[in-house]
């Protein structure tokens, strides 16, 4: 090998570990979301038992949580929809599963209907009418101390 | 499969021919170490570019957000501490080799016939890296943020006649506030890039159009001085050599030194000490020259030292090629103008130096007036021991707060210590705060509390506290 091959061979050694050393923290310090864990769910009071919808009714109600938010906290405003089955109750989120608008609860239709793609969901949160892929997602809920509490991801 | 890709694309673009073109520029033989500060300040720049769009995901230019968004990317994300420190070193490295790239083309004769462009361009990259520095260091949004800017800002107010309109521009109100970050942002990350990215392809450019002048070569020798040494690989090599030997300065800097950040801006603080980043402490200092009892520049003589001799400093640096026309390179027959330039560069150099020595007198000064009293011998050991034990305490109390407090950017918390106890605050943590800050004011101590726990012992309150301990 002559010497100018050698310099050239090492002037590729050297851009290659100058990539390296600086792009390694610049891309970690773009992938860090994905290292940032959000805050374990919280017990939210989402509405007096005695304000429950009535059996085969819909409610929409809209609950607030403090979220952490970057640098900041911050309270947020979301809307759950309450359904009652009779023998169970259920809550549904209002994110359509194929690209997160809010879906409305159409009372003479008695469907979800998406506003974006015009997504379908019954009562139960299945899908009636596809783009979407998967059901409405349900919260995890109970009742105690006369209300109604949900579990919500922060 | 790659090799067709290539030719494909060599076909369409013709872009071996662009890469040969870059790369296989000849060399005289005397082209070599001394030859990498420019490289090096592109280098330098391409890496504020990259970090500075990664600080600009997560920085918000509001009087009210920028400190603690500043905060998140320095201890929340993964690599942030890195991201700034890269942006905060390398502004710092930039000028100083930027400097170092002007006294070399300055002492090699390099800017004379026929490169006076080249030169005059790089004056304008000069000032535009004043530019970005200034406008930089506002947007942490901390104290030195805040008062720096005051008084650089307050310099443009001497301009005779139109000075208030342009302070006022510059403020985007009258005072220092809210607008007057969102517009530093804007200068700082649109403008002055959009007006440096041409101006580097245009000082490549020219210096690509006349070529590297052969060191020691007189112009009438220039003709006949053999270029034999193609760029690539042999100087190449030199010049990453370079660029590896600033990144790994870099590394060292942001993981030795770290990077300061003041308690956040308050205008409120008459004990707080104001002062530029270093590379404008020589303007700041000549503000005060003192010849017997008079101040040079002080009353009616103020835009002399804050507005003329600055502009008249650039405007001498830019028609320099045209003021000096004498055809000699060689820097033994130019003795003249390179002592000249020496005096001048000597006489900035001992500007700064005097700024320091005189801001740690006065640092000093400050401490020594705080209300901590002074004892000697088996005192000094008991006041040492109860300031431990005080440093302690607060930083216990200072855990239980942090554990309390919510997350940044809740609503400050209230001052646990009262003003008394303020020299506890900077004993706890003095690494958190500045020098410069003396004592810390209640709403500022928050965050210090918050963070205390820390690096508290012996060596620290002597660090924080050398009058006293002295």
């Amino acid at each position: 090998m002559d010497r100018r091959t050698f310099l050239g061979r090492a002037v590729g050694l050297l851009l290659g570990l100058l990539t390296v050393a600086l792009g390694t923290p610049l891309i970690g310090y773009l992938l860090a979301p994905l290292r940032r864990q959000g805050r374990r769910g919280a017990s939210v009071r989402l509405m007096a038992e005695e304000d429950l919808p009535l059996e085969g009714e819909v409610a929409e109600v809209p609950y607030t949580i403090t979220r952490r938010d970057g640098w900041r906290e911050r309270r947020e405003v979301r809307v759950a929809y309450v359904v009652n089955l009779g023998a169970e109750l259920l809550v549904l989120s209002n994110s359509c599963t194929h690209t997160g608008c809010g879906v409305r609860w159409e009372v003479n239709q008695r469907k979800f209907i998406c506003p974006c793609h015009g997504g379908e969901f019954d009562i139960h949160g299945r899908v009636l009418k596809e783009p979407p892929p998967r059901p409405l997602r349900q919260l995890a809920h109970q009742l105690k101390e006369g209300a109604l509490w949900i579990e919500v991801e922060a | 499969m790659l090799r067709r890709f290539w030719h494909w694309l060599d076909d369409r673009s013709g872009i071996q021919a662009i890469l040969h073109a870059l790369l296989h520029e000849q060399l005289p033989r005397k082209i070599g170490w001394l030859h990498v500060l420019g490289s090096g300040a592109l280098f330098l720049f391409t890496v504020q570019v990259l970090t500075g769009v990664l600080l600009a995901m997560n920085y918000v230019p509001s009087t009210s957000e920028a400190y603690d968004s500043v905060q998140y990317i320095t201890k929340e994300g993964a690599f942030g501490k890195v991201v700034r420190g890269f942006h905060y070193w390398g502004a710092s490295l930039m000028v100083i080799v930027v400097v170092l790239h002007m006294v070399r083309v300055f002492v090699m004769g390099a800017y004379k016939k026929p490169r006076e462009l080249t030169w005059m361009v790089g004056v304008m990259l000069f000032v535009l890296t004043l530019g970005f520095a200034f406008t930089g260091y506002l947007l942490p949004y901390d104290q030195k943020a805040y008062w720096a800017t005051k008084v650089g800002v307050s310099f443009v107010g001497y301009v005779p006649f139109v000075g208030e309109h342009l302070k006022r521009i510059l403020y985007g109100g009258k005072t220092l506030g809210a607008p007057t970050l969102t517009r530093f942002y804007a200068i700082h990350v649109l403008l002055l890039p959009l007006l440096t990215i041409p101006l580097i392809g245009f000082h490549l450019m020219l210096m690509r159009r006349k070529g590297e002048m052969p060191p020691g070569a007189e112009a009438d020798e220039e003709a006949q001085v053999e270029k034999p040494i193609p760029f690539y690989p042999y100087q190449m090599l030199k010049d990453l050599v370079f660029a590896g030997v600033l990144l790994t300065l870099l590394f060292l800097l942001t993981f030795v030194w770290g990077v300061h950040t003041e308690s956040p801006a308050d205008p409120s603080d008459s004990r707080y000490l104001p002062r530029p980043e270093w590379y404008f402490l020589p303007l700041f200092q000549l503000e005060k020259v003192q010849i017997g009892k008079v101040v040079l520049f002080g009353g009616s003589r103020v835009w002399l030292g804050t507005v003329l001799i600055p502009v008249l400093f650039v405007l001498l640096l830019f028609a320099l090629p045209f003021l000096d026309r004498g055809p000699l390179r060689r820097p033994r027959r130019r003795l003249p103008i390179l002592l000249g330039a020496g005096a001048l560069l000597a006489l900035t150099i001992w500007l700064g130096v005097d700024a320091k020595i005189e801001t740690d007198r006065e640092r000093a000064r400050l401490v020594e007036q705080s209300p901590a009293p002074r004892f000697s011998g088996l005192a000094a050991v008991g006041q040492r021991l109860v300031w431990i034990a005080a440093c302690a305490a607060t930083a216990w109390k200072g855990r239980v707060v942090a554990r309390r407090r919510s997350s940044f950017g809740s609503p400050p918390v209230k001052p646990l210590i009262g003003p008394k106890d303020q020299l506890i605050l900077y004993l706890v943590n003095p690494k958190e705060t500045h020098p410069n800050t003396v004592a810390h004011r209640e709403g500022a101590g928050a965050d210090l509390v918050g963070s205390a726990g820390s690096g508290c012992g012996v060596s620290v309150v002597l660090q924080a506290y050398p009058a006293a301990c002295a």
